[in-house]
């Protein structure tokens, strides 16, 4: 279980590398699940869609989606699928602060940074 | 004769290691996977007082003893709360009439929307599943009734409902000279009981020791939910005979309003695990338990131990990610540099956020000062980044070690 922190401008470019990986490395076609477009708790956390990897891109800041997801974290774990959050610093942090389970279950936090044009 | 290709195959699979042993560390067994395999260690003594019986063992004591006691155990997230319910539960096993329960209440419903009753209606469908079949036929009807109030109905009705009928009349409320202790039972929580002390009559008849283990409510953070849950719910199993152990947020500790000792009869703290090879060995045995040993040496092991700040999660989700390091840098065995590479991505992950909380985490860092009484503070302790001890009955706060390390390099 993974937060992914990258800015704004760089969120579509990292979801089309991580589903390009995600086809490469396992063979799987996955779609990017977008917190504005939810409808319920079940739907934000994949638990209605089965597969090995979810990915949820938190794009807009939702008290529910926040409180279903530091409420239902250990269901998700239980599911044994990989999950992937991906957000910009601020909702990251906003995220991090009011979700203490949440946070407190992930495996990871990574900022990603795009790569150096002159590749230094 | 044809030349034989190069083989891709590696010889020795590195993965017949590394994967049984993450499986054994993963956070996704069921707590009857970690039963079944034996993977819980027992703590010894109560980790507030090394002269008093460990945690499990009072609960299923007092369970045993006193039928209906009502039973708090409050810790940070991470701390093994879990791990003290499975263990009462295991307990509570060794006598045949017992009728123990755990649940997993985040399992069963979204607790952002239950309302009070909701824990009643789960016992309540729980030991139903319990009886035998003749039993339920007996008490089948007020399991209907019970599903129906836990899960709603749809009805169609010819005409829609007409509730501006004017027989409600205007709702006035006449205070009175006292004020109640505790909320009165709402009508549906009331309803609830009715039905769940319906259904537990075949058990209750024989004389059967019920305990229901309530895992889940530690996570409504804001206390103020689990209040309800417990000024509700929890009051309304007042009187029936059925035992409960509840797992309550850590916020509740603090409270200076002493809700834990006015509503359980019995409150116990599950401070974080102190790191003192010399007195405890505890952290050490839950690594060995899973398998360490197969793939590091002693001081490796110790320094998980160091730097998991005695949070059990913690513990084990270093030794994954160094287990994972380790494999991702083709070695067969897990060596210093990869639980460094750990204990500064676990202390990177309770950085992150930190914001101008900083402050206070300095200050304990530098001068040992921290109140648990201002918010900020309090923040701290939810998210772990600041942890509570106790050592020989005296309670100390301490900043996460694998934070204090990436504060460290970050100077």
């Amino acid at each position: 279980m993974c937060l992914l922190i990258c800015d704004e401008a760089e969120q579509p470019a990292v979801e089309a590398d991580l589903l390009a990986e995600l086809d490469v490395q396992l063979g799987i076609e996955l779609r990017v699940v977008k917190a504005s477009r939810l409808h319920d708790a079940d739907q934000a956390l994949g638990l209605d869609t089965p597969g090995p990897v979810h990915v949820l891109h938190i794009d807009r800041w939702s008290p529910r989606l926040v409180n279903a997801l530091d409420l239902h974290i250990v269901r998700l774990e239980r599911t044994g699928a990989q999950f992937l959050f991906l957000a910009s610093p601020e909702l990251a942090e906003r995220l991090l602060k009011h979700a203490p389970n949440f946070r407190n279950r992930l495996t990871d936090i990574a900022r990603i940074v795009p790569d150096n044009p002159y590749g230094d | 004769m044809e030349a034989r290709g190069v083989s891709n195959t590696v010889a020795f699979d590195r993965r017949q290691i590394y994967r049984p042993f993450l499986e054994r560390l993963g956070p996704i067994g069921s707590p009857r996977t970690l039963e079944e395999h034996d993977w819980i260690v027992p703590p010894k003594h109560d980790p507030r007082d090394f002269t008093q019986p460990p945690i499990h063992e009072v609960f299923a004591d007092s369970a045993e003893l006193t039928r209906g006691m009502q039973m708090a155990l409050v810790g940070g997230t991470g701390s093994g709360k879990t791990t003290e319910l499975l263990l009462t539960h295991r307990l509570l096993g060794r006598h045949a009439d017992a009728v123990n329960e755990y649940l997993d209440l985040a399992e069963v419903t979204d607790l952002n929307e239950a309302n009070p009753g909701a824990i009643l209606a789960a016992i309540g469908m729980r030991l139903y599943a319990r009886l035998k079949k003749a039993q339920k036929q007996k008490v089948s009807s007020a399991h209907e009734k019970l599903q129906v109030l836990a899960f709603g109905k749809t009805e169609w009705w010819r005409d829609p409902p007409d509730y501006d009928d004017g027989d409600s009349g205007f709702r006035v409320d006449i205070p009175g000279v006292m004020k109640r202790r505790f909320p009165a039972l709402r009508r549906e929580v009331q309803e609830v009981r009715g039905l769940l002390l319906e259904i537990a009559s075949p058990l209750l008849r024989r004389d059967a020791q019920i305990t229901t283990l309530i895992d889940g409510l530690d996570r409504l953070i804001m206390p103020e939910r689990f209040r309800q849950f417990a000024e509700q719910d929890l009051r309304a199993l007042r009187g029936t005979q059925i035992s409960a152990v509840v797992a309550a947020p850590l916020l509740l500790w603090y409270d200076k309003s002493q809700f834990l000792a006015d509503h359980f009869d019995l409150v116990r703290h599950l401070p974080a695990v102190l790191f003192d090879p010399e007195e405890s060995d505890f952290l050490k045995s839950v690594l060995l338990r899973r398998g360490a040993t197969e793939l590091m040496d002693e001081p490796e092991v110790t320094e998980i131990c160091r730097f998991s700040g005695g949070v059990l999660r913690d513990l084990l989700t270093l030794t994954q990610s160094a287990a994972t390091s380790a494999y991702r840098e083709d070695e067969d065995r897990i060596g210093r540099d990869h639980v460094r590479t750990a204990v500064l991505q676990l202390g990177r992950r309770y950085w992150i956020g930190l914001g101008s909380q900083i402050g206070p985490i300095r200050r304990l860092i530098n001068k040992k000062e921290f109140s648990p009484d201002n918010p900020a503070a309090r923040e701290l302790l939810v998210n772990r980044q600041v942890l509570e001890y106790c050592r020989r009955g005296r309670d100390f706060f301490a900043v996460h070690p694998a934070l204090a390390e990436v504060l460290a390099e970050t100077v």
